[in-house]
Parts: C-alpha cells; sequence; structure tokens
C-alpha cells in the first residue's frame, strides 16, 4: 500500500476464529452478528471461521446446555480468558456498538482514543 | 518507505509552539529551520495549524517522506516506541495491524475529505515550549533550551549572540495564545518543557488562566522538570487538574548525574525525585522517568532502571541522542559498549517481564513491560548503531572547554574512562 487512497479502495474483514468445546453432549447454537452459523448437537470439540466487514460491530451468542468457549480470535488476536461472559447458558461477545478495532482499543487500555473535532467555541 | 512505515496522524490534532513563539508541526521532528516558520507574532496558533500545515499533512495521505520524521524512523528501527507509533494510538492506530486499524479509526472520513491538506480541525494535542530560562546547563543541551548554557557558550565563545527571547515573557502573547486554548472544544493534552518548567514565571500564569477557565476540569497537563526546585505554589495549582502527567528529567542516579547535569547536585535531585513521587502517588498522577541517553550516562543508565522497576516508574526518552553528534551513544568505541550491552542483558534476564509489545507507554498497567522493552532498545541501538568512536577527540575537546568555565573534571565522576579519554586528548 502506497498511499491513503488505496486504502480506501481495498475491501478489509475481520477473521473470526471460534472453538467451542461441550461438556455434555447437546444442543449448541452459534450466531454471529444475527447470523447462525452452527445449529445442532455438538459432541466434541468444534472450530468457526467467520468473517466481517472491518467497520461492523461485532456480536456472538453462542447458546448452550453446557459448552465452553476455549478460544476466540480476531485476525490471530486471543480474546478469551479475558472477554466474553457466559450466564444462563448463554455465552456472549460484543464490541458494544464499535467497530472491532476502535473496540479493542479501549478494551486493551491503548489510551486516548481522540476523535474530529472542527468546531471553534466562541468567537 | 511503505505507507505503513511513513504516514502519521499527529498533523491533524498536535502542534508545537516552540521558545521562539515559532510553530511547529511535530514534538518529535528533526528541523533545522525552527525558528523561520510562522510565529505567533504575526499568525494565529489556528491558521497556522489549519492551512500552513496542509502540505504535511497532504504529504503524509500520499505516503511521501516528510522531512524531520527521521528520528521516529530511528527509533522504530531499534524497537523504541516512537513518536509517531505514540501519535498513530491516539487516533486507534497500531503498525501491527495498520491497515485495518487505520480503516477503523475514528479519523477515516477526515483523511478522505481530504482538502489538499487544509483542514477545520483544532490541535487537541499541544506541545508548549515555554522558553530557555533555566538554572541547569546540561552538557547535551543547547542555548535554545538553556539561559544557563547560553550565557556559558556566549563566555566561551561558542555563540555569538544569545537565542531570541522567549514568547511567553510577552504577556499579550500569552494571553493570546490562551484564548485560543478557550476556543479549542476538544483539547486532550497540553504538556509544557523549558528550560526549567518551575522557574519560568509563564508556567505559573497559563496553569492559573487554565483553572480560572475551567479548563482544568477536562485536560491533561503534563510537564517536565530538572529536579533541581521545588514549587509549593505550582503543586497547589497542579493538584486542581483533572489529571497530571509528571516528567522527571534524570541521566541516572549515580554523580555523572551531577556532570551531566551540572550544576545540580545528585542528593538534591533523589530528594525532589521521591517528593514527586510520594506526591504523584497522593493524587494518582502519572509519572515518568525521562531520560537522555549518551556516551557518558549510558555505563550508568541501569541505575534509572533499578528506580525505575522498583517504583513502578515507566521510561521515556523523546528519541536517540542525535545532536550534539559527539554525545551520541554511539561514540563509544566496541570494547565499551560490550560491557554495557553485557550488563543489560543481565539485568534484563533477573527482571523478566514477558507480555505483548507496549505502545502506550502510559498505561500504568504494564510499566515493567515497558522498562524492559524500553531498555531492549538500548542494546538494540548499542549493536547496530555505526561506530562513532572517531568524534571522541571532539567530545574530550568539547568537555574540556566546559570544564575549563566549570571547573571540574569527567574523570572525577567517569575514572572508569580515563584510558579512553586520554589517547583521544583528554
Amino acid at each position: 500500500m502506497k498511499n491513503f487512497l488505496e486504502l480506501l479502495a481495498t475491501n478489509l474483514s475481520i477473521d473470526i476464529d471460534l472453538t467451542v468445546v461441550p461438556a455434555v453432549s447437546g444442543t449448541v447454537e452459534v450466531v454471529v452478528n444475527g447470523q447462525c452459523i452452527y445449529n445442532g448437537t455438538m459432541q466434541h470439540t468444534t472450530d468457526f471461521h467467520y468473517s466481517v466487514p472491518v467497520l461492523e460491530p461485532i456480536e456472538i451468542t453462542v447458546f448452550h446446555a453446557g459448552a465452553t468457549v476455549l478460544s476466540l480470535c480476531f485476525d490471530s488476536w486471543e480474546s478469551r480468558p479475558v472477554h466474553g461472559s457466559d450466564a444462563m447458558g448463554v455465552w456472549r461477545f460484543t464490541t458494544n456498538r464499535l467497530p472491532f478495532y476502535q473496540w479493542r482499543h479501549h478494551a486493551t487500555a491503548q489510551g486516548w482514543l481522540l476523535e474530529p473535532t472542527g468546531k471553534v467555541v466562541g468567537n | 518507505m511503505s505507507f505503513k512505515s511513513s504516514f502519521c496522524s499527529s498533523p491533524w490534532f498536535h502542534m508545537r509552539i516552540n521558545n521562539a513563539g515559532n510553530y511547529e508541526y511535530c514534538r518529535w521532528a528533526n528541523k533545522d529551520d525552527r525558528n523561520i516558520s510562522a510565529n505567533i507574532k504575526f499568525t494565529t496558533p489556528v491558521e497556522y495549524f489549519q492551512q500552513h500545515m496542509a502540505p504535511i499533512r497532504k504529504a503524509m495521505l500520499a505516503g511521501e517522506a516528510v522531512p524531520g520524521c527521521n528520528e521516529c524512523a530511528l527509533m522504530e528501527q531499534h524497537g523504541k516506541v516512537s513518536g509517531r507509533q505514540k501519535q498513530l494510538l491516539k487516533i486507534g492506530v497500531q503498525t501491527d495491524q495498520f491497515v485495518k486499524t487505520l480503516a477503523s479509526s475514528p479519523w477515516v472520513s477526515e483523511f478522505a475529505n481530504n482538502h489538499n491538506g487544509q483542514t477545520q480541525q483544532l490541535p487537541q494535542d499541544w506541545q508548549i515550549d515555554l522558553g530557555n530560562y533555566c538554572n541547569s546547563a546540561c552538557v547535551f543541551c543547547s542555548p535554545h533550551s538553556s539561559s544557563k548554557l547560553a550565557t556559558e557558550f556566549q563566555q566561551l565563545g561558542l555563540i555569538d549572540q544569545a537565542p531570541p527571547g522567549a514568547w511567553c515573557n510577552s504577556p499579550v502573547l500569552v494571553d493570546q495564545f490562551l484564548q485560543t486554548l478557550q476556543q479549542s472544544p476538544h483539547i486532550q493534552y497540553l504538556h509544557f518543557i523549558g528550560g526549567e518548567t518551575l522557574i519560568t514565571p509563564a508556567f505559573k500564569r497559563i496553569l492559573r488562566t487554565l483553572i480560572d477557565t475551567g479548563l482544568h476540569t477536562s485536560i491533561t497537563v503534563g510537564f517536565t522538570t530538572n529536579l533541581t526546585v521545588w514549587d509549593d505554589a505550582i503543586v497547589e495549582l497542579l493538584c486542581k487538574f483533572k489529571s497530571v502527567h509528571l516528567g522527571l528529567s534524570v541521566e541516572c542516579f549515580h554523580d555523572v548525574n551531577s556532570y551531566v547535569r551540572w550544576p545540580s547536585q545528585l542528593t538534591q535531585i533523589q530528594t525532589h525525585v521521591a517528593r514527586w513521587v510520594d506526591l504523584a502517588g497522593e493524587h494518582n498522577w502519572l509519572v515518568q522517568l525521562r531520560t537522555t541517553p549518551t556516551a557518558l550516562s549510558l555505563a550508568h543508565l541501569l541505575t534509572v532502571y533499578d528506580f525505575a522497576w522498583q517504583h513502578g516508574i515507566a521510561v521515556e526518552s523523546c528519541n536517540f541522542l542525535t545532536r550534539p553528534a559527539h554525545l551520541r551513544s554511539s561514540v563509544l568505541p566496541v570494547n565499551y559498549r560490550t560491557k554495557i550491552i553485557a550488563d543489560m542483558r543481565q539485568w534484563l534476564d533477573q527482571h523478566p517481564a514477558v507480555g505483548d509489545i507496549v505502545t502506550n507507554i502510559r498505561n500504568p498497567g504494564v510499566v515493567r513491560e515497558q522498562i524492559v522493552q524500553d531498555l531492549a532498545s538500548y542494546i538494540c541501538y548499542l549493536e547496530t548503531a555505526p561506530d562513532e568512536s572517531d568524534r571522541l577527540p571532539e567530545l574530550v575537546a568539547y568537555l574540556k572547554l566546559l570544564e575549563s568555565s566549570r571547573g571540574n573534571s569527567i574523570l572525577t565522576y567517569l575514572p572508569e574512562y580515563e584510558e579512553l579519554f586520554r589517547t583521544a586528548g583528554y
């Protein structure tokens, strides 16, 4: 990439890799950004791969009757075990409506994230 | 140089006003012509930022190399977090995922709507140079940053005239500048340097005005002090700010610090460091030890990392010193470097801190990882920087000249370098 214009002309996506380990044999449903990518009986460790456009906020939900999300990688960056929460058979990860990399900036304590502003207050 | 290696976001939210009141596009940029750019006497900060800096922004977007950015490139080459990396991080960009993080930045639309580099943005991150009024004359400093050194240089015949007077000696210009700050609604950070900030009257005045206008509740104020003085009135003002970043300038906790940062005395420096660290702890301020490693201090640099490790304080330097050239660490011959490298490696072995690369060096949660990473950058530099020991006679001549007015001797502080300096003409 030689300049900013080339960046604008590039389609970018985020690779998501998810590993789910069932503790007991049971039904598991995996939903990524509203898209069901798995719904069935899971009997052994299962890997999933999915990708989303780079600016799309990410929501991942795993409905289960006894399973663990062992690994959740975004572009090879491992978010587990710090991120994601499990309650009442629903495991959930969210970027809180932010593009993933903006979310990661905050989630990994990268300091200020300045935003553009162009207004002069007063005279 | 690739776009990934050259692009910097800093010109969209940062600018500097130097001691003479000239504006600069970057606090890290290395420029020879820094006193011929637009001056606050004739140009407003907003005009300079929005219009005069347009060519820099245009060049950045086009992937062109910008003059003055070489010091950041040198830092990145040796694994030290550069100013460019710090400024990119402030818009969410990390160099290990450069393309995707840039595409995800809140600033993409601003970059895409490029109007030949002109912008309607306002500075959010300022470096404010308060003039060269200083009670120290560090051997690596310049008359532009130390009035004491300027006087000495004139007496020694090294310069004909003193540098231009400080812009902030003019109440009118200070008022004009403060009005600009008040009109900028999203200022995040103001960093002050001198001279010595604590003895520069404008520092106190600006802090007071920031408080009077309510800006202290929303901004972070940072400054660097040479640790020779204490001012309760300034401390009282600082306590009112939302956030304070404190830079403590020290080269090493060894007597050679008193030679390098002449005429300060190590015992006084240690007293003030302890006092600032305690105060910072009480108010949750961020503290950093600010070093400028040179050929004279490098052998005792580990004392800084020892202190930093024990107290959980980060270590930061603006760059690898390039000027004056005879004080660069690379002036040390290979056999001297080898011993220092071995000591540094041993220190790293004894102080393990494994983690991801730390770009946000002001994250108190990863201080030890930052310390280790920063020290490793000096090992890399000493292992790979070209041998410049041919500058040793130049260094010795310079030290002898300074010593002729100061009445001291480097050999008192660094007796282990006697043979080295004697063979170079000491």
